[in-house]
């Protein structure tokens, strides 16, 4: 009786297709491939999944309102070339990374002003910084700044290269985050929030909740989450590059569709955006080890994208047919 | 009674919007452990004032004592930390969350984690109170419409709230379940809450309201002590009762003869949520109002005719043969047009012009060689402008730039312009001058004569007096009956969509 119940609820959450999506995956690689499991495999996924998981993490609390945030690639470029540049001016390491992740934070508020306070639409705001911000990256990697943007303090490159426990410190602090956000949505009345205001708009202004404050912080969440993997990257890679976070807001996107959110909003977790970043990372390393011809990955995502919205979509219609609002 | 009984009170509030005033001069005051009804006609204000204790909205004039505590700043928090809880007309719960999740939405102080095994227990218990089948940890998109309700108002009484608004709480309520609620209700009573009840169910209000106000066109009527002289009838001669001698309003003489052909014909039109079976026949040239309060399913019923919402069962027949599929291409192309009670979302392109609006049904007859011809589009569209005196600067204005009757005469013209056999009209008059009222009146009493078909679903009733050669009222979604032209008047169309069938049984007996 009691496992049935445990059943039940873990069946409940929204990233549960997802996850079982992953260890699908996870057990296809490790019996498939002798390399899955070679340490510099598990390094590399380890150093995508983290920077990776910390912009879902905020696109996803974006999805669970209703909104998303197509900026998050371009501020993870921006703040973590700022940082790059920042560490190189001879700053103290931990100054260099809270000046980077404030910046972030501020793209993120931004974006949240102009939505919450000024009436935009989330998708022209953040397309609109989106490009803002690649541009200035551009600009700047292709400038004679570019090339003095190497050669970080010790201390940072440990911290993107050492292991605890085999783990970086940046998957301990993804772990993190994502351990502390999935309580604050599961436990707490603010993050409850979240899903009042993502299932009904309306109800949830009518019923006095901070409807604007709350777009706002998402936002601003959202820019610090994405300077955060910004960061991460160029700690593990040693260098800032022109190209870091160029395209993957789709990615981060699609991973918390798979993972559990629905861009009408009000459901989905950030555990749901752990399980679907890693989902769409295992996939890309599945085509690397068994060497099959990556241009294919695109149809692959493409298609599982197609089935999770179809899914979603045709059970929400059979609903409303059945209780006749439409 | 004292100072100190009293629990709400309201002095001279007032609410417009715009030059539309919405309320004016309301002076109520509600005691302590009691029930007071609000009665009134659609778009009386029951509504709006509703909304202005709860802070939904702010008040143009007067003042909101709540408590003894005059309300400063109109914002539901503000409301609600005065001790006012609320359910809404409409149904306002979250659907993606669980019952106790949807019940208990609130923090209870300053708590910042949710004490989640006690509300659930808590919910369980009031759940229980009514003698409900419902899972507190359900998600409520799986529940059913008046289980979703009863959801809410759950939330509302769980609330510990010394005055709880109740706007419409019954609509989508069975009888079982009403019952359970008036017996919450009056266990509310004598625990000193003070309850504020919307109904359009009469027969409730005088069953359980210790008072009763009535408003009319946003105007307070009087205050009626519930002792046992009050009568429904008494309560529905102060809801209406206009003088028509001295209106705008000419009662129609109905000159469709009796052996005029049915141009258009409903059977059993049933929705899954709502309407239940309603058939009725028009006939060529005739005015049909349909009439129903809200909630009753006239709305529903209007966008099921022309295919805009999913029925369960039902057929129209025009002119004798059945409409295979009804959805608006088809319709349309049966020459059966639809005015849709919305300009902004549902009427008019706000972003074109004023002539590209009025040709859109028309496009086909506009070209010449293939294309579209300028000059044909523009007689096209002066010709309407002349016919109704639209006011306008240019054609090529949007419709924005036109006041709301005039925006009304251009949809009419949209609809005009493939010469309809059958009109379904939504509201012709809703929040325009009365000038222009009289001039679209008399527009659809030509039109008719010439022999197009008119239903108007109308909340509005003297405009449904004047243009009706018969009425059919709506009541619970059932066609409630159909009144003759020489016996419409506002208390014979009030009567049957007000009371339930039975009583109006027992009524008619008496009379």
């Amino acid at each position: 009786m009691k496992l049935k119940m445990v059943a039940q609820k873990v069946k409940s959450f929204d990233c549960f297709f997802s996850f079982l999506v992953c260890v699908f995956f996870f057990v296809c690689l490790a019996v498939g491939s002798p390399y899955f499991f070679n340490q510099q495999n598990i390094l590399s996924l380890q150093a995508s999944i983290a920077p990776n998981t910390m912009l879902a993490v905020g696109m996803m609390l974006l999805i669970i309102m209703g909104m998303f945030d197509l900026s998050v690639g371009s501020i993870m470029g921006f703040s973590g070339i700022f940082c790059a540049y920042l560490l190189t001016r001879n700053l103290p390491v931990i100054v260099a990374v809270l000046i980077a992740l404030a910046a972030g934070a501020a793209i993120g508020a931004l974006n949240g002003i102009l939505v919450a306070y000024a009436g935009i639409s989330p998708l022209i705001v953040t397309i609109g910084t989106q490009f803002i911000f690649r541009g200035l990256c551009e600009l700047i990697m292709t400038s004679e700044l570019a090339v003095s943007l190497t050669g970080f303090p010790a201390s940072f490159l440990e911290f993107g290269n050492t292991r605890f426990l085999g783990l970086y410190p940046m998957t301990w602090i993804m772990l993190l985050v994502v351990i502390i956000f999935q309580v604050i949505l599961m436990k707490t009345y603010f993050g409850k929030w979240f899903y009042y205001i993502g299932g009904n708009k309306s109800s949830a202004t009518t019923m006095g909740f901070p409807v604007k404050g709350m777009t706002f912080l998402a936002f601003t969440i959202s820019g610090l989450m994405s300077a955060l993997g910004g960061v991460m990257s160029v700690a593990r890679s040693q260098a800032a590059s022109r190209y870091l976070g160029n395209g993957i807001q789709v990615d981060i996107l699609i991973a918390c569709v798979v993972g559990g959110g629905s861009l009408l909003g009000g459901k989905g977790g950030v555990a749901g955006a752990l399980t679907g970043t890693i989902f769409l990372i295992l996939l890309d390393n599945a085509f690397n080890l068994f060497g099959i011809n990556s241009l294919f990955k695109g149809v692959v995502i493409g298609g599982i994208l197609m089935l999770v919205v179809a899914v979603d979509g045709i059970v929400a219609l059979r609903r409303m047919k059945a209780q006749g609002k439409i | 009674m004292s100072e100190k009984d009293i629990a709400l009170e309201i002095r001279n509030v007032a609410k417009n919007y715009g030059n539309i005033k919405a309320l004016r001069d309301i002076s109520l005051t509600v005691h302590k452990g009691e029930i007071h009804a609000l009665l009134g006609e659609n778009g009386a204000g029951k509504s709006t004032l509703i909304k202005i204790i709860s802070g939904e909205i702010s008040s143009t004039e007067g003042t909101v004592v709540v408590n003894g505590k005059k309300l400063t700043t109109f914002h539901p928090t503000v409301s609600r930390s005065m001790g006012v809880a609320v359910v809404h007309q409409e149904l306002s719960v979250f659907e993606n969350m669980t019952v106790y999740e949807n019940i208990f939405p609130y923090t209870e102080g300053k708590k910042a984690f949710v004490p989640k095994k006690k509300l659930i227990q808590e919910a369980q218990k009031s759940i229980e109170r009514f003698g409900l089948n419902i899972s507190p940890t359900e998600k409520v998109s799986n529940l059913t419409a008046s289980a979703q309700q009863m959801v809410e108002i759950l939330r509302a009484l769980s609330e510990n709230a010394n005055i709880i608004l109740l706007d419409e709480p019954t609509s989508g309520l069975n009888a079982k379940e009403t019952e359970a609620l008036m017996r919450i209700l009056r266990q509310l009573r004598e625990e000193g809450i003070s309850i504020i009840y919307i109904s359009h169910r009469i027969a409730e209000i005088v069953q359980i309201s210790d008072c009763v106000s009535v408003l009319r066109d946003g105007c307070y009527m009087g205050t009626f002590v519930n002792d046992e002289s009050l009568t429904e009838h008494m309560l529905i001669s102060h809801m209406v009762g206009r003088d028509f001698e001295k209106s705008i309003y000419a009662k129609k003489v109905s000159a469709i003869k009796d052996d005029t052909p049915v141009a258009f014909e409903v059977q059993g039109f049933t929705s899954k949520k709502g309407i239940e079976d309603v058939s009725f026949s028009v006939r060529k040239g005739e005015i049909l109002g349909v009439v129903g309060l809200e909630g009753s399913g006239t709305a529903e019923l209007s966008r099921m005719l022309f295919g805009l919402q999913s029925r369960e069962k039902g057929e129209i027949y025009f002119e004798g043969n059945k409409i295979p599929h009804i959805n608006p291409t088809e319709m349309i192309r049966h020459g059966i047009m639809y005015l849709s009670n919305n300009r902004k979302d549902m009427g008019l392109y706000f972003n074109m012009s004023i002539m590209d609006n009025v040709v859109t049904p028309s496009l086909n007859s506009m070209t010449s060689g293939g294309l579209l011809s300028e000059h044909k589009m523009q007689d096209h569209t002066l010709e309407f402008v002349n016919e109704f005196s639209i006011v306008l600067d240019s054609i090529y204005d949007k419709p924005g730039s036109m006041s709301g009757g005039n925006q009304q005469k251009a949809m009419l013209s949209v609809c005009l312009g493939v010469h309809p056999k059958v009109m379904i009209i939504n509201e012709p008059t809703r929040g325009i001058d009365v000038g222009a009222k009289l001039e679209i009146l008399q527009f659809l009493d030509k039109l008719a004569k010439e022999g197009c078909t008119i239903l108007c679903f109308s909340s509005d009733l003297p405009e449904i007096i004047t243009l009706s050669d018969r009425v059919l009222i709506m009541n619970s979604g059932k066609n409630a009956g159909i009144i003759e032209c020489d016996e419409i008047s506002e208390t014979s169309i009030m009567h049957l969509a007000v009371m339930d069938m039975k009583e109006r049984a027992a009524w008619n007996e008496n009379s």
